[in-house]
């Protein structure tokens, strides 16, 4: 659902009640005012209505009156309301006034005066106050009025839809206007979103114009804060996307170039297997091609391995990880090769509070440094491994008796493929740039350090504590 | 011939060195540039393998210091990047070849051949001094069309010297060209060489200058 007609469809939808609400309470307003107005004015005519023949001194002021209404013809007894009086004849009349009545009863029960549409029972057989009565299928307000000397009952009615044909005539009114309004409405809703979406289609069709490998960013100059905001993210994941992607493809192309010396190794040495004069000299040869595929091998692993730290993939995949025991863990299976070289090998295990990251990853770093720590110690010497807490950080420490790297080459080790000069061991130039990686996605640091006794190296790495 | 191979890659190097030594060939295997540098102004090379990725002082930054100092021998470069740029990069480097990892070892010997024969002036793989007839592929000579048998290094005195003919040559020079590092010299091997040459072809072959060393006369 495109958010065009989401906005449309919650404004309209908020609009009609809105609008449906307002209509309904100024009708409901409109009634009730109404009424007060026509209960009000029932009321002041029968107190007019009262004082005004009380004034005129008693039975001969009603009669007065009575012949005054019936000279000017209005005490025709008839109730015809469809009948509407003539406007010549009643030059300052109006045709609501057939829908009033009035009677004026006296303490014995005599109707004293009457207007000419008034029946001659009374209107209502309420003393005082309001009522409302059906007279000839009409409904009638009355307002009954005992004068002050209890002698004399005034009763005033009016027709209940007289007031209710004003009612409905301002209620039409201002159902027209909402008819007119409301569509009205509807075109500057549609027209302003449309207008406001604008700047969004535009950036879609800019993007939909561009090529896979364009990864260039979006020219942000856009006066539009929204439209900028989603166009600083894109480009924020552009660059991301184009930094990945080249530390792929220099991944790729380092890998493929670093294949090609073992590779040249192998056939070399398979050449020289072949054209072997001795049984002697082709032995020695296939055993270098056996050492050359394992290299290639081991090879192809550490890059795979570097290939799947995908920082996103693993960062997915935290728990909460005891590094004491993947220490014990992994030293016990590579404990073969220790043995095999007499190494003396410790691990001061303090408890510490564990860390929030990710096992596998952090098991490939340890077997990493493990490994390098053994092949590069001299036979009988020594690897202690330590475990400490500073500063809400776990700090690793793997310290062995080896050669050790030297101050201007401890920054290049990290690189991928740089091995060290006159290396005795089989290394690919991998191991401490997968542990570089895996420090990374850790947010630790790693440290290459001259070890505490001066002969070999110090391996430092750094993870922040995270709390659950 | 007398090959300095630089090359870092352990198994690489030893493969190189094997096949090389199997062909008659004298090679000296250093690993990294600083050494392959010392080592070419001890000794005289008919040419110099150079990889490019070295550590440290890579194989570019070797020749372009051999060639600034005036050394000529001919170099092949082993190079990992397949490039043209990183060819071109090479060759403007001062190299006379490039082999791109991984090669056909007998292309690499063929490669080096040229090298050799170019830089002495040859320009086909036979070397005909008089009856005498070297074949530098096969490693066979033949004297007046009766093939004659030689040994390794007597095959290779006979090769420096009838392509330095008309020069004398001294003994180091000589020894140089006959024995990689390591190699046992015992005092008076290169007269018991020329000893044997003389009696394989005829005593007038190599002429002993005394005091200085030998000389094959000009053809």
């Amino acid at each position: 659902m495109s958010i065009r007609s989401q906005i449309l469809k919650r404004l309209i939808t908020a609009s009609i009640i809105l609008v449906g609400a307002t209509a309904w309470l100024g009708y409901e307003d409109v009634r009730r005012e109404t009424r007060e107005l026509f209960d009000a004015q029932l009321a002041r005519s029968a107190r007019l209505i009262l004082s005004l023949a009380q004034a005129q001194n008693g039975d001969s002021g009603f009669s007065r009156i009575q012949e005054y209404l019936d000279e000017n013809g209005l005490s025709v007894m008839y109730i015809d309301f469809e009948e509407q009086p003539d406007e010549q004849q009643e030059p300052h009349g109006h045709i609501y006034e057939t829908k009033l009545a009035f009677q004026i009863w006296d303490d014995e029960g005599n109707l004293v005066v009457k207007s000419y549409n008034a029946p001659l029972e009374p209107l209502t057989s309420q003393d005082s106050g309001f009522n409302n009565i059906i007279i000839d299928d009409y409904d009638w307000r009355t307002f009954s009025l005992l004068s002050s000397n209890q002698q004399y009952r005034c009763i005033t009615a009016e027709r209940i839809d007289v007031r209710n044909d004003l009612i409905r005539q301002v209620s039409n009114d201002l159902f027209y206007m909402f008819i007119i309004l409301i569509p009205a409405l509807f075109l500057i809703m549609y027209i302003s979103i449309h207008q406001g979406l604008k700047p969004l289609q535009q950036l879609a069709s800019q993007i939909n114009r561009r090529s896979g490998d364009n990864l260039d960013l979006i020219a942000n100059q856009d006066e539009h804060e929204e439209i900028a905001t989603i166009k600083n993210a894109l480009n924020q994941l552009l660059q991301r996307l184009e930094e990945t992607l080249a530390r792929e493809k220099r991944i790729t192309s380092d890998a493929a170039h670093e294949l090609r010396t073992p590779l040249a190794a192998i056939r070399l040495h398979t050449e020289l297997a072949k054209n072997a004069k001795t049984r002697e000299q082709q032995n020695e040869s296939l055993n270098q091609v056996i050492l050359g595929v394992d290299r290639t091998t081991h090879l192809v692993e550490q890059l795979l391995t570097l290939a799947r730290l995908e920082p996103e993939l693993v960062a997915r995949d935290f728990t909460q990880v005891d590094l004491a025991d993947l220490i014990i863990e992994e030293s016990a299976l590579l404990s073969p090769l220790a043995i095999g070289k007499n190494l003396d090998i410790s691990f001061d295990n303090t408890p510490i509070k564990p860390i929030k990251g990710n096992e596998a990853s952090l098991r490939i770093l340890l077997r990493n440094l493990l490994t390098n720590a053994i092949s590069y110690t001299p036979t009988g010497g020594r690897i202690i491994i330590s475990l400490s807490e500073k500063d809400e950080h776990t700090v690793l420490v793997i310290e062995d008796s080896g050669p050790g790297i030297s101050e201007e080459d401890r920054e290049r080790v990290m690189e991928r493929f740089y091995r060290l000069e006159n290396y005795q061991t089989p290394g690919c130039g991998i191991g401490l740039s997968i542990v570089d990686r895996v420090v990374q996605i850790h947010q630790g640091s790693l440290q290459l350090c001259q070890a505490d006794s001066g002969q070999g190296l110090k391996v430092v790495i750094q993870l922040k504590q995270q709390h659950f | 011939m007398r090959i300095l191979l630089v090359e870092d890659d352990a198994l690489l190097g030893d493969g190189v060195c094997a096949g090389l030594r199997r062909e008659d060939n004298s090679v000296d295997w250093v690993k990294n540039g600083e050494t392959a540098l010392s080592a070419m102004t001890e000794t005289l090379y008919d040419c110099v393998i150079l990889d490019i990725g070295l550590p440290k002082m890579s194989g570019l930054d070797v020749l372009q210091h051999m060639r600034s100092s005036d050394n000529d021998i001919p170099v092949l470069i082993l190079t990992a990047q397949d490039d043209i740029s990183d060819r071109v990069r090479g060759l403007d480097a001062g190299a006379d070849d490039y082999l791109v990892k991984p090669f056909e070892f007998s292309e690499l010997c063929a490669r080096l051949r040229a090298l050799t024969r170019r830089a002495r002036g040859m320009s086909s793989e036979t070397l005909q001094y008089k009856d005498i007839i070297i074949d530098t592929v096969a490693h066979t000579v033949k004297c007046g069309n009766q093939p004659v048998l030689l040994s390794r290094r007597e095959f290779s005195l006979l090769f420096e010297l009838i392509t330095n003919q008309g020069r004398v040559l001294s003994r180091h020079h000589l020894e140089q060209k006959l024995y990689s590092w390591g190699d046992e010299i015992e005092s008076n091997t290169i007269e018991v060489y020329i000893h044997h040459l003389r009696k394989k072809f005829y005593p007038e072959l190599v002429t002993t200058v005394r005091g200085i060393g030998y000389i094959v006369a000009k053809e």
